[in-house]
């Protein structure tokens, strides 16, 4: 069920808007370079991609909660409804058609084409590993924001090891990827 | 220009996302804090790397045979048309020397730079990453892109100078 139905980006002249906080453009092999170069540069590019993601999706979070107003506490009350919004909201992003699986016991969500490993399969590159770390550290912000609590969110599968989709689990009470 | 349809974004012919300019600013800080001055170095040639690949789509969009001079000034044109849907501040192309392979770039309202503003650095090291990749691969040139004014430095816009290697 959505909460409310609402037009997610906005433009306003050539600037694109999420819930009035501004938004930009970056094509998806930006994403893959940027990765690629901290994987050869610094210790732990997943555990900056994932804080990166982490952050920057609270952000909007907080961008919606102001958005909504007063009407934001009755709004969000209901957390199956509030991240069905969300998951609506981050299906306009391009990081791939998100569907929340379960939201009981724990939240699993699904991705399909997954912005963040579809390089890896156009390029015929398979990982060991999953390697959506933003995306997980994006699902990480949302849900802790959502929760209201700290949450860390776990990448299953991933594409670029060979899977039909990418899925992530939602952990309480832990920070690990 | 942009088409979003379900998990989908494509702009100018190319996937995208859209996220928070400061999904990259908050990746730099951390890159910054590990390696110092080197997190330039790392932006800079994601950028340059991702438009290298992205560049010919963007070439065939604009259609414009690359032959004469006038030709590459409307094909530049075009690109950086395409570059200001892109919502992260506005371009302009403000110097083409196709002979020395010279230009100047400006930015108006760097996204990349707005959180620095007052610390007087210059700050869009991927966008010249970009610059000289974008740029490099529509002309066939090896070329490298320099940051010489940035809003975060106190300047009015950021500037680019773009030079063969």
């Amino acid at each position: 069920m959505r909460v409310f139905e609402v037009e997610y980006i906005k433009k306003r002249g050539k600037n694109l808007f999420i819930f009035g906080k501004q938004i930009v453009v970056l094509d998806v092999r930006g994403l893959y370079h940027m990765k690629k170069e901290l994987e050869k540069s610094v210790e732990k590019p997943d555990e900056m991609l994932y804080e990166a993601g982490r952050l920057s999706l609270m952000e909007i979070h907080e961008s919606l909660v102001a958005s909504l107003g007063a009407a934001a506490e009755t709004i969000l009350a209901d957390r199956e409804s509030a991240l069905d919004m969300l998951v609506d909201a981050l299906n306009n992003l391009g990081l791939g058609e998100i569907s929340v699986l379960e939201f009981k016991p724990e939240i699993k969500f699904t991705v399909k084409h997954s912005a963040g490993a579809q390089d890896y399969v156009n390029r015929k590159e398979i990982s060991e590993h999953p390697v959506c770390y933003a995306l997980s550290g994006m699902f990480s912000g949302v849900c802790e924001k959502l929760l209201q609590t700290p949450v860390a969110c776990k990448e299953t599968k991933c594409i670029a090891c060979g899977d039909e989709v990418c899925e992530f689990i939602i952990q309480n009470n832990a920070r690990k990827k | 220009m942009v088409s979003i349809e379900k998990g989908l974004v494509v702009v100018a012919g190319e996937r995208s996302v859209l996220i928070p300019p400061s999904f990259i600013t908050l990746l730099q800080d951390k890159v910054m804090k590990e390696k110092g001055e080197g997190w330039r170095k790392i932006s800079y040639e994601a950028g340059k790397k991702a438009l290298e690949e992205i560049a010919p789509t963007y070439k065939m969009l604009v259609m414009i045979p690359r032959t004469s001079e006038t030709s590459k000034k409307k094909l530049i044109d075009g690109v950086v048309e395409i570059w200001s849907w892109m919502s992260c501040g506005r371009p302009e192309v403000t110097k083409m020397n196709f002979k020395k392979n010279r230009f100047a770039f400006r930015l108006h309202d760097s996204v990349l730079a707005k959180p620095y503003v007052g610390s007087g650095k210059m700050m869009c090291d991927y966008f010249s990453g970009v610059i000289a990749g974008g740029f490099g691969s529509l002309l066939g040139a090896e070329l490298k892109c320099k940051e010489v004014k940035c809003i975060a430095h106190g300047d009015e816009f950021c500037e680019f100078e773009i030079e063969g290697v």
